[in-house]
C-alpha cells in the first residue's frame, strides 16, 4: 500500500515513517502543509493519505480542510486524519459526503501499532474508523428523547463498536460474545433505530454514523 | 335541545337577568368599600381587596352555571407562609424582621397588588352596572313593563302593546344573557397569552399614556413630602438626621429613575458612590477621621459611623442633585402635568363615570344635578355637547399631549439624577480598580490550578514512564517477556498522561474554539450536550480572543446547568451582534425557577465576564422557559483576516 503522509512534526513524521515501513505500507511522500499535501496527492496517486489537523501555516484545521478538499476532487478518496484531540464538528464534516473511506483518530492510538495499521488498512479499502471518543461524543449528545435511548447497555456498547467501523468478528473478539449475538444484537439496534440492515459492512457503518449525525 | 328545554330556557332567562343585574348594582358599593377600607389601612390594605374577590367570583360561577362559560380563578398563587432562616431572622427583600407577621403582610400585599387580575376585578365592578348591568336588566324590564302597562291601561291597545313587550322581552331573554356571559368573560376571565391585536396594543398604550401623565402629576406630593424632610433634618440635626433622610429620599428617587426609564425609554443611571468602609479604630481605642486639612478624634464607634456617612452623604453631589430635583418636582410636574391630568380625570372620571350615574340616578329619584352642567357653567360655549363627548374628548386631547410631555420631564429629570461626567468617571475607576482585582486574581487562581493539575497529573505520570523504562532496561536482556510486560505499562501510561493534558488544555483554551473561532465552538458544545440544541449564530466577524474565550466557557456553563437542573428536553443558543453588543443567549424548555446563587455556576460567569464589562442576566419564571443572556461590548473584526480559510486551501 502506498499513502502519502502530512505531519508537520519532525519526530512524528519519521516516527510514522518508520512504523509505516516496518508493517508494508510506503510512505511515498511526507511533507508538511495542506497544499503540499494537495500536491503530493495529485502527482503521486497514492492509495491513502494519514494528516493532521494542525498543519502549518495557521495550525488551526488546515489538515481537516485539506483532506475535505482531497476527497472533493477525487470523491471517495481514503483520508485517515489524526489529532492530539478529537471534536464531533471534524467528524461530521469529514463523514458529511457519505463516502466511506475516513478515519479520524486521536495520534495516541498510533501507539498500538496493531491497532492503528488495521485502522489505516480499513480506511484504504473503504471503509472507516472512527475513534471511540469520537464515538461516545456522537452518542453522548442526543436526547433522552432519541432512539439512541432506548438501547440495552449491551446493544450500545455493540452499536459503539460498530460505529468505529469494526467487523462482527472484530466486535465478537472484543466482547467475548459469538458472531452470531453480535448478528442479533445488530439486527435489533437497526430494529430500534428504524434503520434498513445492509449486509455490506461498509455501509452498514455509514448507515449508523450518518444516523449519529443527524442527531 | 328537547322542546321543553327550550321553553324552560326562556322563561328562566329573564329571572337570570335580574339576578344579574342585581349583582352588577352590588358593584360600585363594594369598590368604595374596597377603596376606603384599603386606605384605612385595617387590618391590612390586602385584606379588603381579597375579601373583595368574592364578587367577581361569584360572577364567574354564575357565568358558569348559567351561561357554559368557563372561567377559571386568574388570581395567581398566594405567597407561601415566610420561612425562617438559619440565624432566627425573616427575611422580605433587603429588610430582616424577628417575627413572621410583617414579611407575610408585605409578601400579600404584593401579592394582591402586583397581580393583574386585581385591577381587571376594580374595573369589572365599576363598569359592569354600565355595561352589564343593563344587558342583564333588558329582557326582565321589557317584561315588568309589559305586565305593568297591562294592569294600568287595561284597554286593547294597552293590552297589544303590553303582549308585544313581553313577548320581546322573552325572546331576547337568553341573547342577552349570551351577551351578558361574554361581557363577564372579557375582564374576568384568566388574560389570554397571545399578544393583543393592532388596535388593542394601541387602546393599551394610550391608557398606559394617560395613567403615568396622572401618577406624574400626584407623585410630585412625594417628592415635596422628601425635600421638606430634607430641609427640616438640615435645619435642624443635620450630621444624625440628614444621611438617613437622604438615603430614604434616594430609594424614592431610584425608583422614579427606573419608572421614568420604563415610561419614556430615557434611561438614567445611578449617579451615587459606593459606602465607605466602616472606620478602623487606633490601637488606643478611637477613632480618626480627616477630612480635608482637619481631622477630628472619636471616641466611640457610633460617632465615627455617624460622621463617616454624613460626609460620605455631604460629599455627594448626587445628594444635592437629587435634593434639588424634590424641591423642583412640584413646579415643574404643575407646569407639565397639571392640565393633560385634569382633562384625562376630569373627562373620564367627572364627564363620563359620574355623569353615567347622575343619569341613572335621576331616572330613579328626582337627582337634576349632572356633571354636565358644571361643564356647561365653566364652559359656556360648549352648551351644545353632550357631557360624555367633552369627556371623551378632553382626556384624547391630554393622552395626545401625555407621550411629549413624559419625555421632556424625563429630560429635564436626566440633567439633575444623571450622574456627571466627574461622578461616572469615578464611578468607572472604582468599577476596573475592583475587576482589575478581581481578574487578577481569577488569574492567579487559574495558573496555579495549571501548575497543580501539571504538576500531580501529566509530570508525575512521566517520572512514572521514565522509571518503567528504567525498570525495563534492566530486565531486557534477562527477561525480555517481562520486559515488554514493563514497555506495554509505560505505554499506557504515556496515553493516560496524554490524555490529562488533553483535558487540561480544553480547560484553558478549547482546540476547537481556536480552530474555528466562537461560532464553531459553540455548535460542538450543542452537539455534546445531552439534549436537543439548537444553535443560530449572525456573527459578522470573529470577536477579540479572550471574548471569544469568556463567552465560550459562559455557554458551556450554561449549557452544563440547563443539563443538571432544567428538566428540559431542547435548548437553543443564540449568538448575535447588534450596537457593539456580542450577545449570546441560551433558552431551555425546562421547569424554570432558576436563581443566581452565590458561589454557584453563573457566580462564576458573572466573575468572568466582569472583566470585559460584560452582564448576565436570567429570566426564569416558574413553569419556564428559562433565558439566560449574556452581553459584552466589543468590536468585531472583520471575517477577511480573522479566519484563515482561503489561506490554507490551494487556488490550483
Amino acid at each position: 500500500m502506498r499513502v502519502v503522509l502530512a505531519e508537520d512534526v519532525y519526530l512524528l513524521r519519521e516516527g510514522l515513517t518508520h512504523l509505516l515501513r516496518a508493517h508494508d505500507v510506503e510512505v511515498v511522500a511526507a511533507v508538511d502543509t495542506g497544499e503540499e499535501l494537495l500536491d503530493a496527492l495529485a502527482r503521486h496517486r497514492p492509495d491513502a493519505a494519514i494528516v493532521d489537523v494542525r498543519l502549518p501555516p495557521g495550525f488551526t484545521d488546515e489538515g481537516v480542510r485539506a483532506a475535505i478538499e482531497a476527497r472533493t476532487r477525487r470523491p471517495g478518496f481514503p483520508v485517515l486524519v489524526l489529532s492530539q484531540y478529537v471534536e464531533q464538528i471534524y467528524a461530521r464534516e469529514l463523514l458529511a459526503d457519505g463516502a466511506g473511506g475516513v478515519g479520524y483518530l486521536l495520534k495516541d492510538r498510533v501507539f498500538d501499532t496493531g491497532h492503528f495499521v488495521d485502522a489505516l488498512r480499513r480506511v484504504a479499502s473503504g471503509g472507516t474508523a472512527m475513534d471511540p471518543e469520537v464515538i461516545a461524543k456522537l452518542l453522548g449528545g442526543t436526547s433522552p428523547l432519541h432512539p439512541v435511548a432506548s438501547l440495552t447497555p449491551r446493544e450500545r456498547e455493540v452499536l459503539q463498536l460498530m460505529a468505529q467501523g469494526r467487523s462482527n468478528a472484530a466486535i465478537a473478539g472484543r466482547l467475548y460474545i459469538s458472531e452470531g449475538t453480535v448478528g442479533k444484537h445488530i439486527a435489533a439496534i437497526f430494529a430500534k433505530l428504524g434503520l434498513d440492515a445492509a449486509d455490506d459492512v461498509n455501509r452498514r457503518v455509514l448507515a449508523v454514523l450518518a444516523f449519529l449525525n443527524r442527531a | 335541545m328537547g322542546r321543553g328545554e327550550r321553553v324552560v330556557a326562556y322563561a328562566r332567562a329573564p329571572v337570570r337577568g335580574l339576578a344579574l343585574a342585581g349583582l352588577a348594582l352590588l358593584g360600585p358599593p363594594l369598590l368604595i368599600l374596597i377603596f376606603v377600607g384599603a386606605h384605612a389601612g385595617l387590618p391590612s390594605p390586602a385584606f379588603f381587596v381579597e375579601r373583595g374577590r368574592r364578587l367577581p367570583a361569584l360572577a364567574r360561577r354564575l357565568a358558569a352555571r348559567w351561561g357554559g362559560a368557563d372561567l377559571p380563578s386568574p388570581y395567581r398563587p398566594a405567597p407561601p407562609p415566610p420561612t425562617r432562616d438559619p440565624d432566627g431572622w425573616y427575611r422580605d427583600g433587603g429588610a430582616l424582621f424577628r417575627s413572621a407577621f410583617p414579611p407575610a403582610y408585605l409578601a400579600r400585599l404584593r401579592w394582591i397588588f402586583r397581580d393583574p387580575a386585581t385591577v381587571r376585578d376594580l374595573a369589572w365592578m365599576a363598569l359592569n352596572p354600565l355595561i352589564g348591568g343593563p344587558l342583564a336588566a333588558l329582557a326582565p324590564a321589557l317584561i315588568a313593563g309589559g305586565l305593568a302597562t297591562a294592569w294600568l291601561h287595561p284597554s286593547p291597545d294597552g293590552l297589544a302593546l303590553a303582549v308585544a313587550a313581553a313577548l320581546l322581552g322573552i325572546a331576547l331573554g337568553p341573547p342577552l344573557l349570551r351577551a351578558h356571559t361574554r361581557w363577564t368573560r372579557v375582564l374576568l376571565a384568566p388574560r389570554a397569552r397571545r399578544a393583543p391585536g393592532r388596535v388593542m396594543s394601541a387602546v393599551g398604550r394610550s391608557a398606559a399614556a394617560g395613567a403615568h401623565v396622572c401618577a406624574s402629576a400626584v407623585l410630585p406630593g412625594v417628592a415635596a413630602v422628601f425635600a421638606l424632610a430634607q430641609v427640616l433634618a438640615i435645619a435642624l440635626m443635620p450630621v444624625r438626621l440628614w444621611p438617613e433622610t437622604v438615603l430614604g429620599s434616594r430609594r424614592f428617587v431610584s425608583w422614579r429613575r427606573a419608572q421614568i426609564g420604563a415610561w419614556t425609554g430615557v434611561r438614567i443611571a445611578e449617579p451615587y458612590r459606593p459606602e465607605p468602609p466602616l472606620p478602623q479604630p487606633e490601637p488606643d481605642g478611637t477613632y480618626r477621621l480627616g477630612w480635608g486639612p482637619v481631622g477630628t478624634v472619636y471616641r466611640t464607634r457610633a460617632a465615627a459611623v455617624r460622621a463617616r456617612r454624613f460626609e460620605w452623604t455631604v460629599r455627594d453631589p448626587a445628594s444635592w442633585r437629587d435634593l434639588a430635583w424634590l424641591l423642583l418636582e412640584v413646579p415643574v410636574a404643575a407646569v407639565l402635568f397639571a392640565v393633560p391630568a385634569l382633562l384625562i380625570g376630569g373627562g373620564l372620571i367627572l364627564l363620563c363615570w359620574l355623569w353615567a350615574w347622575t343619569g341613572a340616578l335621576s331616572l330613579i329619584s328626582g337627582l337634576t344635578w349632572s356633571p354636565g352642567d358644571v361643564l356647561h357653567a365653566a364652559v359656556p360655549a360648549s352648551a351644545n355637547i353632550p357631557a360624555p363627548v367633552a369627556g371623551l374628548a378632553a382626556a384624547a386631547l391630554g393622552i395626545a399631549a401625555a407621550p411629549a410631555l413624559l419625555r421632556c420631564h424625563a429630560l429635564l429629570s436626566r440633567a439633575l439624577l444623571a450622574p456627571t461626567r466627574a461622578a461616572v468617571l469615578a464611578n468607572r475607576v472604582d468599577t476596573l480598580t475592583s475587576s482589575r482585582a478581581r481578574i487578577s486574581d481569577a488569574q492567579a487562581a487559574e495558573l496555579r490550578r495549571i501548575e497543580r493539575d501539571l504538576h500531580d497529573g501529566a509530570q508525575a505520570r512521566w517520572v512514572a514512564v521514565g522509571m518503567t523504562l528504567g525498570a525495563a532496561e534492566e530486565l531486557i536482556d534477562r527477561d525480555p517477556e517481562a520486559a515488554k510486560a514493563v514497555i506495554a505499562g509505560a505505554k499506557n501510561m504515556s496515553v493516560a498522561a496524554l490524555g490529562e493534558l488533553r483535558e487540561l488544555i480544553r480547560g484553558i483554551h478549547p482546540p476547537v474554539l481556536a480552530d474555528r473561532g466562537l461560532a464553531d465552538a459553540v455548535r460542538t458544545l450543542a452537539m455534546d450536550a445531552p439534549l436537543e440544541a439548537e444553535v443560530h449564530v449572525d456573527l459578522p466577524g470573529r470577536a477579540a480572543a479572550p471574548i471569544e474565550a469568556a463567552v465560550y466557557f459562559a455557554v458551556s456553563e450554561l449549557l452544563a446547568n440547563v443539563a443538571k437542573h432544567a428538566a428540559a428536553s431542547q435548548v437553543s443558543v443564540a449568538l448575535t451582534y447588534e450596537n457593539g453588543l456580542l450577545r449570546a443567549t441560551v433558552t431551555d424548555d425546562g421547569q424554570g425557577g432558576a436563581v443566581a446563587g452565590h458561589g454557584g455556576g453563573l457566580h462564576g460567569i458573572r466573575r468572568r465576564l466582569d472583566g470585559f464589562d460584560g452582564v448576565l442576566t436570567l429570566s426564569s419564571p416558574p413553569g419556564g422557559p428559562t433565558t439566560a443572556t449574556l452581553e459584552i461590548p466589543c468590536a468585531l473584526s472583520s471575517p477577511k483576516t480573522s479566519t484563515s480559510s482561503e489561506k490554507g486551501s490551494p487556488t490550483s
